[in-house]
């Protein structure tokens, strides 16, 4: 018998694309939520956050210089883990535990 | 359980002993030695002589092992049940049925 | 006065269930034939809600910016001559699994999300369902597309709808989903958005796509992320409307705890090729097989997801304790049988290279020096009369009849046996791979024992494209049925290779 390996760790995260945009909305990620961690990886940025991960229009649009729609992340995003709590105009919340 | 379904759920097996006539599907496995990366399949008559359905299966596949010249003698199973089958019977005289599986290892 | 432009929320409602209406001359019952009878308890459509908001408008226009990034990067690629500077041609073998194994899937997943969207009578998951098989078959293709550049210079990309149909292997992702489509509405969201697209294809799309970039080739990181992305929304159908089916009726928790019992073993078999994939097929690997299992399975999905659901009466699947256990086996296992067969199939293999086996030794210090290394030391000695200086099983694997996989998953408390299951049931006798796989057998026997299986099919002589004149004959009639050219053997002795060879002849970097 082989003895099994296993450490788990509980947390939101978002897998962005590595392009332009997608780090523009990085560093968004990254100032709006202080304690996010990123790895990277070719190709694509994991960022996770113990509990929540917020995404704000406002922050976004400083960083691309330009107006951002919310839905506009549609186009950066390839994954994620958790639930997508809220979806408005202003912002983008990715947490465990909603109810509908 | 059965399937749910809006109507009677209900068909034959598509491999059923019928649809192979004479012949069976019978299973190989050499106990102990995953370079066979799982058991092989055969279609066999079932008047086939232990000793033929031997021939084949180490003729064909199992002899390609480099270890396999250096077994004298082989320990048998059917299913998980030892037996000691005679070379001059028949597949179905020894018990073997459709889709049974044969296990073996060095004696 | 310019009127308030409507938020995301109100344009959602709008032009999700403001485009419902109540039946007068027809009952409900008679335009939702399926809605009932797999025991599923709806009291209230209106309580579901698409956390994207996305509405027809929205859709076409995001989508056709990833389709025009798609396919400006694919025209950048194929007038760079791309494929020539991928790290190595065996990387391609992987792709040709994917074209063959999984691009037809998304076909049918464009077909049976169409069967959802016809057939779920809430507004809500209907729209998101129509979206999503239009998303399955804007991925179909877009992996065209991408493969068919490949096929101008590479083997096994030829054939790929045929194949599908008919190749030994490719009976195995076939059976998966034409097992969810022959399920009733309900079953098959739960199969297909919950536990394939929320828990399983994020190794699929995100580590293999990553694996893609990293051995340079583009189109394919970008068809696999354009496509993931959409993928997200598909997750959120999924989780959306297993949690409102949760909380809808308890009834429901039953009936959903046995789906996503059967649909995370059946996705998970699945799932195996590619870990093979990753593992051995990468010439350049971004992480193992393990290390994407621990990260999106065990935390994001047994961490996170099931965490999740647990106030719903909700545990983890059945068998997902022992896909922990299998974890570092499983990708030998597979590669090993997918190396033993490859004079049938549509793809190359080959003997690791010492320093790959030292990355597997190194990812795996458990398993791969104790039980596999030996196996490509003794498949250097095992010679047959086939091209390629290497072992090949020449005969047919026993298959089991759930996932259709040749029997060839170790057994973690015995690592030198595969685990070998059986039942008898009416008569005859079936055979599995494994607990999880006896276990969806004996939930629904009769829908099983009608499994097409390619060995079984080609024993009966249902797979020559002429009868075989003689035992010598049998291989190449099949080979022939399969459409299978040149594409079968060792990579060292395909054209592939030679033709890579003779492309990158002035070029010091060859891998040889």
């Amino acid at each position: 018998m082989v003895a099994v390996e296993t450490k788990r760790e509980r947390f939101v995260s978002v897998d962005l694309q590595k392009t332009e945009e997608g780090y523009n909305v990085l560093r968004a990620i990254l100032k709006d939520n202080p304690d996010a961690k990123v790895d990277e990886f070719p190709g694509y940025y994991k960022v996770k956050h113990s509990n929540k991960l917020t995404i704000k229009r406002e922050t976004v649009e400083s960083f691309m210089g330009r107006p951002w729609d919310t839905q506009e992340f549609n186009l950066v995003i390839i994954s994620y883990s958790g639930n997508f709590a809220e979806w408005d105009d202003e912002k983008i919340v990715i947490q465990w535990d909603t109810h509908m | 359980m059965p399937v749910k379904a809006l109507y009677n759920y209900k068909f034959p097996p598509r491999d059923r002993a019928e649809v192979f006539g004479d012949d069976i599907l019978v299973y190989a496995y050499w106990i102990d030695n995953p370079f066979f990366c799982s058991a092989s399949a055969w279609r066999v008559p079932k008047n086939m002589k232990w000793k033929d359905f031997v021939a084949q299966i180490f003729g064909q596949l199992y002899g390609l092992d480099p270890d396999f010249k250096k077994v004298k003698s082989w320990k048998w199973y059917h299913f998980d049940q030892e037996f000691n089958p005679s070379d001059e019977k028949t597949l179905a005289e020894l018990g073997l049925r459709h889709k049974s599986i044969v296990k073996f290892k060095p004696a | 006065m310019a009127k308030k432009k409507l938020t995301l929320a109100q344009k959602y409602h709008i032009y999700t269930r403001g485009l419902d209406w109540e039946p007068t001359y027809v009952s409900k019952k008679d335009i939702y034939p399926y809605a009932e009878y797999e025991g599923i308890k709806i009291k209230d459509w209106n309580k579901w809600e698409d956390p994207f908001r996305m509405t027809v408008e929205a859709y076409w226009k995001y989508q056709a910016e990833k389709d025009r990034r798609f396919y400006a990067i694919l025209d950048g690629f194929i007038q760079n001559q791309g494929h020539l500077t991928l790290s190595d041609a065996r990387y391609l073998n992987s792709i040709k699994l994917f074209i063959q194994g999984v691009t037809p899937l998304e076909y049918m997943a464009h077909r049976g999300f169409a069967f959802v969207a016809r057939h779920l009578p809430g507004p809500g998951p209907r729209t998101a369902a129509f979206f999503q098989s239009m998303d399955e078959l804007r991925h179909t293709q877009i992996e065209v597309h991408a493969g068919s550049n490949f096929n101008k210079y590479y083997d096994g990309f030829h054939s790929m709808t045929l194949m599908h149909d008919r190749v030994w292997y490719l009976s195995v992702p076939k059976s998966y989903f034409d097992d969810a489509v022959t399920a009733g509405p309900f079953e098959y969201v739960t199969a297909i958005s919950f536990s394939f697209e929320y828990a399983l294809t994020n190794l699929l799309f995100v580590p293999f796509m990553s694996g893609a970039a990293y051995n340079g080739d583009t189109p394919t990181m970008t068809f696999g992320f354009s496509a993931q992305s959409d993928e997200s929304r598909h997750m959120t159908l999924g989780l959306q409307v297993v949690k409102f089916l949760l909380e809808q009726h308890e009834d429901n928790v039953p009936i959903i705890q046995r789906w996503i019992d059967k649909w995370w073993w059946r996705g998970y078999r699945l799932t195996s090729l590619v870990g093979a994939m990753m593992d051995y097929m990468l010439p350049k690997r971004v992480m193992s097989w393990k290390e994407s299992f621990e990260l999106y399975i065990e935390d994001q999905i047994l961490e996170g997801l099931f965490r999740d659901l647990e106030r719903y009466g909700i545990r983890p699947p059945l068998h997902m304790e022992q896909s922990i256990k299998e974890k570092e086996f499983l990708s030998h296992d597979v590669y090993w049988i997918l190396f033993s067969f490859t004079f049938a199939a549509a793809f190359h293999s080959w003997i690791p290279k010492e320093e790959e086996m030292e990355w597997l030794a190194e990812k795996y210090p458990r398993t791969f020096n104790q039980y596999y290394r030996w196996r490509y030391e003794k498949a250097k000695q095992a010679k047959t009369p086939l091209p390629g200086d290497r072992f090949y099983y020449i005969g047919l694997p026993q298959l089991c009849q759930v996932c259709q996989i040749p029997m060839g998953f170790t057994d973690p408390d015995d690592p030198n046996n595969f685990v070998q299951r059986y039942v008898e049931y009416e008569g005859e006798i079936y055979h599995f791979c494994s607990d999880g796989c006896k276990w969806i057998f004996e939930q629904e026997p009769e829908k099983y024992v009608q499994a097409w299986l390619p060995v079984h099919e080609i024993y009966k002589g249902n797979c020559f494209a002429e009868p075989p004149k003689g035992p010598d004959d049998v291989v190449p009639q099949v080979l022939k049925w399969y459409n299978i050219q040149t594409d079968n053997f060792d990579y060292f002795v395909s054209e592939d290779y030679k033709n890579w060879k003779e492309w990158h002849k002035d070029m010091a970097t060859v891998v040889v």
